[in-house]
């Protein structure tokens, strides 16, 4: 019970995070690596307002308001200077570090004594791991909430009409390249929602908070799309939740079961690599009779085109 | 002869469809030669008038068809589309104007969303009514159910189900359905049943005429069905390398049998028909 609720109290902070990727991935179709940086500097953000006197919530917002011009700059690089996505992205992420330490003035931050969200429900008699799941639940539900309510509205369905099919999308009248930037600026915002709970909740903000966290969203849309796969939008915003939490109570029971902390992003991958297995082939991995069936399968990947110019 | 193989449109006042100067050429395979697809091309075509455009591969109809939706521009020269010039307009922009139904099924209806969302986006985008709310959802479904009806293939049942998890013929229905209820200025079909199988080709090719005349669309159809090109429309061209060879229509083209087309295609273009235009006219 106790690694369950380290899980949810750990996943939850990293909601946010994997909404950002579900919108720009799933929804939008574009890999947009930027989310990375956007964590940071949203992280950097919320803690330099927390630290220069403003309440959390401002904190919060300021932190997603960074988040999504980083996220415009990705969107405007790829529909003006027609560059790749995922080489925006690798480049803006690259930049990010940069750009957060600027924001904090320095590489690190404690925020030991300021007053967070977590501090608040603490005030009430709260455990940290309650306050910490209560507050990271709230701001994920909120915004899972926000999310899925747009994605339901007209505007909602452009942008996902985007993301399906670009030419097919135009000719209804959908101008789909702002739906590309806006789309773009909502996943970086949602990233650095996350990385402000996450600078909030530990009490202390480094400039390297960032590194590598992109797998993390990554791994909970994977996770999630495995437990609950549908195309369909609020199932999918569930799934990514959901799998976000699974991913760091299997994370929790491995530390758990002594696996030295060192290993954890061999573990990350690891973990990532078995839920694509099973996505790929289901409960049929072992049997004998489907053989020939993955087989043909196989091949038939093997004969598509999958050749993409990054630039 | 020589007076159909005039380039000269037959009505220049108040048309609908204006392409003067057309050039388009693209890079070849290997990206140092280029290859012409509309070579000055000249083209009026006036309201409400059902044009079917035929030709060999490469003549450059579909090309025409793109530049008339937006979604590729011209080298050269000018569109105007209902007293608009649309020569550099984005395809977003034409779609209150203009609608598209492709010969791939899967460019004309987007697999993720179910029929109504589809229904939705198609009637909404044109209006700019792309708000953040919700469609009204009652005058969407009321409007998808009446167009699918006329396909008669149970569509107007389905509105929930994901576009996915249809046919090929079904989503063409859907395409045509689509178009009607948007009902543009211009519709524009790019062998839009040439995926079907023969039944199904019939069904979507008949009621889409239907629908186009009920409504006064003015349309162009790109096909290779030299019957369908003479029986079922006003006018009939011909391309041949990005230009107009042949403009049949009035009682110059009542009085040309689907044979003697053929004939003059063979002569005109020097070259012999494709398989599935010599079965149609056998």
């Amino acid at each position: 019970m106790e690694t369950l609720l380290i899980g949810a109290q750990i996943g939850l902070l990293y909601g946010p995070l994997g909404l950002g990727i579900y919108l720009a991935i799933s929804v939008l179709s574009l890999p947009d690596l930027t989310l990375e940086g956007s964590f940071g500097v949203g992280a950097a953000t919320g803690a330099a307002t927390a630290v220069a006197g403003f309440d959390p919530v401002t904190a919060m917002l300021a932190g997603m308001a960074v988040g999504a011009c980083a996220g415009l700059i990705t969107a405007v690089l790829h529909t003006r200077l027609r560059m790749n996505v995922l080489l925006t992205g690798i480049l803006m992420t690259s930049a990010a570090w940069s750009v957060s330490i600027a924001i904090m003035g320095t590489g690190n931050v404690s925020l030991v004594r300021i007053d967070t969200l977590f501090t608040w429900v603490r005030g009430f008699g709260v455990s940290q791991q309650n306050a910490t799941i209560i507050v990271a639940g709230g701001v994920s539900l909120l915004l899972a909430g926000l999310l899925a309510a747009y994605l339901h509205t007209s505007s909602g369905l452009a942008m996902r009409a985007t993301g399906l099919n670009i030419q097919t999308a135009r000719s209804f009248g959908i101008r789909t390249e702002r739906y590309q930037i806006a789309g773009l600026a909502m996943a970086n915002a949602l990233a650095a929602a996350s990385g402000v709970l996450v600078a909030h909740s530990q009490g202390f903000m480094d400039v390297s908070i960032q590194g590598g966290i992109i797998v993390v969203g990554l791994a909970a849309l994977i996770v999630g799309m495995t437990i609950l796969p549908s195309e369909k939008i609020i199932p999918g915003i569930i799934a990514v939740l959901v799998g976000v939490v699974v991913y760091r109570i299997v994370i929790a029971f491995c530390l758990r079961a002594g696996i030295p902390p060192a290993n954890l992003k061999l573990l990350t991958t690891l973990i990532v690599l078995a839920f694509i297995a099973i996505r790929m082939h289901g409960g049929g991995l072992y049997r004998i009779r489907e053989w020939r069936q993955r087989r043909r399968q196989h091949i038939q990947f093997l004969e598509e085109n999958r050749v993409v110019k990054l630039i | 002869m020589s007076s159909s193989l005039s380039e000269q449109p037959a009505t220049p006042r108040g048309a609908l469809v204006t392409v003067r100067g057309a050039e388009k050429q693209f890079p070849a395979l290997g990206g140092r030669e280029m290859i012409t697809a509309l070579d000055g091309l000249d083209i009026t075509i006036s309201p409400g008038s059902f044009v079917a455009l035929i030709g060999s591969n490469g003549a450059g109809k579909s090309t025409l068809l793109s530049v008339l939706m937006g979604a590729q521009f011209l080298d050269e020269g000018a569109i105007e589309i209902d007293g608009e010039a649309v020569t550099d307009q984005p395809s977003w922009q034409r779609s209150d104007k203009v609608a598209m139904v492709r010969q791939n099924p899967e460019n004309n209806v987007l697999g993720g969303l179910t029929i109504e969302e589809n229904f939705a986006l198609a009637v909404m985008g044109p209006r700019r009514g792309l708000r953040l709310r919700r469609y009204p959802r009652a005058e969407i479904r009321a409007n998808a159910a009446a167009a699918l009806a006329g396909f008669g293939m149970g569509l107007e049942d389905r509105l929930d189900e994901s576009s996915a998890t249809l046919s090929g013929g079904q989503r063409q229905a859907i395409a045509v359905a689509m178009a009607a209820v948007r009902k543009p200025r211009l519709l524009l079909l790019d062998e839009h049943t040439a995926a079907l199988d023969p039944k199904r080709a019939r069904i979507v090719g008949e009621a889409t005429t239907e629908i186009a005349r009920q409504h006064g669309m003015t349309t162009i159809m790109v096909t290779h069905d030299l019957a369908h090109a003479m029986h079922q429309t006003d006018r009939v061209l011909m391309m041949h390398r990005g230009r107009v060879v042949l403009d049949l229509s009035g009682p110059e083209k009542d009085g040309t049998g689907v044979s003697d087309l053929a004939g003059i295609f063979e002569r005109v273009v020097g070259e012999a028909l494709p398989d599935r235009t010599l079965l149609a006219v056998s």
